[in-house]
This record gives C-alpha cells, structure tokens and sequence, in this order.
C-alpha cells in the first residue's frame, strides 16, 4: 500500500518538532481539565440530563480529547494556494492520486496526535478512575467507528477544501465549520439539542464524524443498537467519499480545461 | 500557417512535420517521434477588471472576458534521445507547452501525443513515464531528510527494490548528493536543492524529462555541474525538454533549439543555425528575439 508512505512521512514530520509536541500536550491537557470542571459543576446538582449520566457525559467529551487528532478538521486541504503556487502541477504528474494521498497523509499526523496526546492522557484519565476500558465488543466497535469518523471528517474537509479553488478564499468556510462541528456533536451529545435540531443533526452525516463513535465508546448507544449505528455511519461516510471523487474529478476537469 | 519559419531551409521538419509523411529530425535522430505536437493551441479565459468604479461594478454583475492565445497553432516532433532547448522570454508560452505535454492543461486547438497517448486522456500513464522538474519549485518534503523524499517516490512509482537501490546510487554519484541524504530539505541551499531534485526527477528511469529553468538562480559552477548530468542522462538515452529564459542554458543542450515569442515558434533547427543567422554569438535572448521576429514579420 504506498499511500501509507505518506502516513509514515507526516508522522515523521509531527515528532522532528518537540516543541510543538510538548506544546500540544499542554493545551491537551488543559482543555481536558476544563471540560471535567464543566461538566462536573454542570452535573453537581442533577444525575442526569437528557438521560445522559454524568460518568456518560465525561466519557464522551474526555474520550473526544483522546481521539482529538482523528476527528479535527485537518488544516492542509485547501486547493487554493496549491492552484495560486503551481504545486499542483507536480501532485498532477505523479502516478498517485492526490485525495488519497491527503487522506493518508493526515493519518499520519493523527496518528502522531494520538501517540503525542492522546495516549498519555488516556492513561491518566484511566489512573484516575475517570475512563474505564468498555468491554471488547464495545472497544471493537468503537475503533472502527472512530476510523470512520477520521474518514468522515476528512472528506467534509476535503470537499470544502476544494470549494476554496473556487471561491479563491476560504473565510467562508471556516464560519460554516463551526456548525458542522455543531452539528457533529463535537461540543455537546445530539441528546442535549432541542427536538428541532436533533432532528436536523440525525438526518445529516456529520453526526458520523463525532457523534457515532463517541456515543458508542461512552455507552450511550444501548448494545443492540451498535452494529446499526456502525452500519448507518459506514453508509454515510461511503457517501461522503463518493462526493469527494466527483468534486475532486470536477477540479482536475476544471483545472486542465480552465487552466486554474 | 502562423507566420512562424523564416527559413525552413534551416529548419528541415520544424513545424511542418505534421504534414510531412515521413518526417525527419533537424538533428539527426531517426525513427518514430516521441513527442507530435500538431497546431497545438491554448487559449486563457481572462476576467477584464474595467478603469472606472461603474464599469467594475457593471462587471462584477456581468463580467467581460478576453481569450489569450497563450500558444499559438504550434507544431513539432521530438524523436527518442533528443536533448531540445526550449528558449522564450517569460509568458512566451514555455510553461504552458510543459504543461500541455504533461497533461495538466487539456489543448483548446490541436493535438499532442507523447509515446502514442494524449496526455491528458492518460495523465497518469504518462506520469509513470515522464519526469517533471520546475525550477522553482521543488518537490522534497520540506521538513524531512532527503532519503524521505527518494523513499516516497521510489514507492509513488512502485520501483522494485534492486531499480531503486541502483538507480539512487547512481544519481547520489552524478550529483554529488551523499551527504545531504540525512538533511531536511529546508536546511539546504537553493544549489543542494536543485540537485536534490533533479536527482528525484530521474529516479524512476524517466524516458522524457521536461526541465522548466531547471538552473534558475544558479551560480556559474553549480550550473556546469547540472549541465554535465543531464549530459550524461542524454548518453543514457532520456530525452530532455528543457525550457529556459536563459540563453546560458543553451550550453547545456548541446543540439536542437525551438525559439518560441509570444506564442508562436519562430526557429526550430541545429543550435549552430540558430547562432549563423543570428549573426555570429548569440547577444542576449532579447536581441535574439527581436531579430528573429522583425525577420518572421518581414518574410
């Protein structure tokens, strides 16, 4: 498989830099200590809200911070400048698809997020009694959904991505990907939103991006629903590729017809 | 046909190779042509940005635009082990015939095929087989050592283990490049980086190389070294396309030159007849330029 060359390269990349690793590891850090104050104030009155428990809810948001590197918006993915510098003509003239490689490549960098983070603070949220390993059909479950939210996410940025060598500019992008994070449950569980809007976040695919797998590993997804909601996000996430080759098919179109 | 060929006496196949039935190289080279370019055209679309405010306000609702010609009707043949100097002054139309030759621009007018294909029909079929270097921008990863970029391509173009340990040998040899292999690209200068990256470029047994100002910036030794490489990758049998601003980069190919002003080819033929009817040495690529297209022009 030589796009994983791509993954080892961005991976290599993350640990020349130690001052960036240790720097990520601190904001890691803190920003996991105040969701546990939030949501602990939050809770320190009630068992339960929405019928989410508070054991649920920290092992949702936490486990977020974990698999923080696989479920944020990759920054790499704008075509614009590589259009604006002429780059782009040498991801044309390699025998390597250019949507596969970013794919890959971004693995890369999620995977050294998780050695460099992710890793140290699952064993301390575990040491301090805050995460709990669920049992192995869980933990099965959840990896492959987490993969497909790398997947999902990936393409949501892929494809905006690609918008921005039409648009020349990705500010308006960037506003829009509040809401998809919003909508993906990245801030709060689809329990929490009003009906109006749960049903808007059920019924569109960036709950596949942080919902799905985070609902299952916290144990809000009840045991009989898993292998239907892994299915629903494999479906979704399956769309979403399909929508990344045709809008990737159509910029090389555009770009060789056009000419950038 | 454009006003192109002042004579076609010294350009024996030059652009009428398309029409000729059996064309042959000015060069020399004989059997099948590599690379058949026949009128080849390639328009731009560009958006007229107006003088007054209500005129870019009209055109912001309703934009106007205007076609350049950014090449223009060109036609030539490259056969197998050529090494073609491709000289215009910036926007002549250099980059955009390298990109059309690639495949990454599709042809408004006209056709091009390199070793039988349409390369924009089959870009990655013919990725496998050609090797593209600009010389201003390269193609190492950035923050990682060298080796890491030779590593990634040698699996890009799936190299068998025993191509690729040979061929990096022999490339870290003719450029000299040994001991830059455990640095990260941005550490070396621009000298290191260009060899670097032509050393990339002929990794994976290319059979045509387009070089687009491959010497760009480069000092005068640095410049002999390149030259002698891509020499001896001629020995080798690659052809070479090389583009260039620079009349200097005409030393590093030692036969055909196209000329091409402002879209258009206005000699093709044997370096020599280029330096007889330019009146002895070669001046500067303008002066060059301005002789041949006042005699275009005239005849």
């Amino acid at each position: 498989m030589k796009y994983l060359l791509y993954t080892r390269a961005e991976f290599l990349r993350g640990i020349r830099y130690r001052a960036s690793f240790w720097a990520q590891m601190a904001s890691g850090l803190i920003m996991t200590a105040i969701q546990w104050y939030l949501w602990t104030a939050v809770y320190r009155h009630t068992g339960s809200i929405a019928g989410v428990s508070l054991q649920e809810m920290l092992s949702y948001t936490l486990m977020g911070r974990v698999a923080a590197g696989f479920l944020a918006e990759p920054s790499n993915l704008r075509l614009a400048p590589r259009v604006r510098q002429g780059t782009i003509v040498h991801d044309l003239v390699k025998p390597a698809d250019l949507h596969f490689q970013l794919l890959f490549q971004n693995l890369g960098s999620a995977a050294f997020r998780l050695v460099s983070t992710g890793l140290p603070l699952y064993v301390a949220l575990s040491v301090m009694g805050i995460l709990h390993l669920p049992d192995a059909r869980t933990l099965i479950a959840f990896v492959i959904s987490l993969l497909m939210g790398y997947v999902a996410v990936f393409s949501t940025s892929f494809v905006s991505g690609v918008l921005t060598f039409y648009t020349k500019s990705g500010v308006g992008v960037d506003h829009l990907y509040t809401v998809v994070e919003l909508l993906a449950g990245m801030y709060v569980p689809l329990q929490f939103f009003p009906g109006w809007l749960r049903w808007v976040a059920e019924n569109l695919p960036f709950k596949a991006i942080h919902y799905i797998p985070m609902a299952i590993w916290s144990g809000m997804t009840e045991p009989g629903e898993v292998v239907s909601a892994v299915l629903s996000q494999l479906l979704w996430t399956g769309l979403m590729v399909l929508l990344c080759r045709i809008v990737w098919k159509g910029a090389i179109k555009h770009l060789t017809v056009q000419g950038g | 046909m454009p006003v192109s060929h002042l004579e076609m006496d010294a350009t024996p196949h030059s652009s009428r190779a398309a029409d000729v039935s059996c064309p042959r190289s000015s060069t020399g080279a004989k059997g099948e042509p590599i690379i058949v370019a026949t009128e080849l055209t390639r328009e731009f679309r560009v958006r007229l940005d107006g003088d007054s405010f209500t005129e870019r306000v009209r055109r912001f609702f309703k934009p106007d635009y205007r076609i350049v010609k950014a090449l223009n009707r060109v036609s030539f043949s490259i056969w197998p082990g050529e090494a073609v100097g491709y000289i215009g002054l910036n926007g002549a139309g250099k980059s955009t015939t390298i990109k059309l030759l690639c495949g990454v621009l599709v042809p408004s007018y006209g056709k091009v095929t390199v070793m039988g294909l349409e390369p924009h029909r089959h870009r990655t079929e013919n990725a496998r087989r050609i090797g593209l270097m600009m010389g201003q921008r390269t193609q190492l990863l950035w923050d990682l050592p060298v080796k890491e970029s030779f590593r990634l391509l040698g699996k890009i173009y799936d190299l068998d283990r025993n191509t690729y340990k040979n061929n990096l040998e022999r490339l870290v040899e003719a450029l000299d490049i040994g001991s830059l292999m455990d640095t990260p690209a941005r550490m070396l200068s621009l000298g290191q980086k260009t060899r670097c990256d032509l050393a990339l470029t002929f990794l994976h047994d290319p059979k045509i190389v387009y070089l687009d100002e491959p010497t760009i910036g480069l000092d005068v030794l640095a410049r002999e070294r390149i030259r002698d490489f891509i020499r001896g990758e001629k020995e080798r049998g690659v052809t070479i396309f090389l583009a260039s601003h620079d009349l200097d980069d005409l030393d590093i190919v030692t036969e055909r030159v196209m000329l091409i002003h402002r879209g258009e080819i206005l000699f093709d033929g044997p370096k020599a007849e280029l330096q007889k009817l330019a009146g002895g040495p070669l001046g500067t690529l303008e002066d060059t330029v301005k002789r041949f297209y006042k005699e275009a022009r005239l005849g």
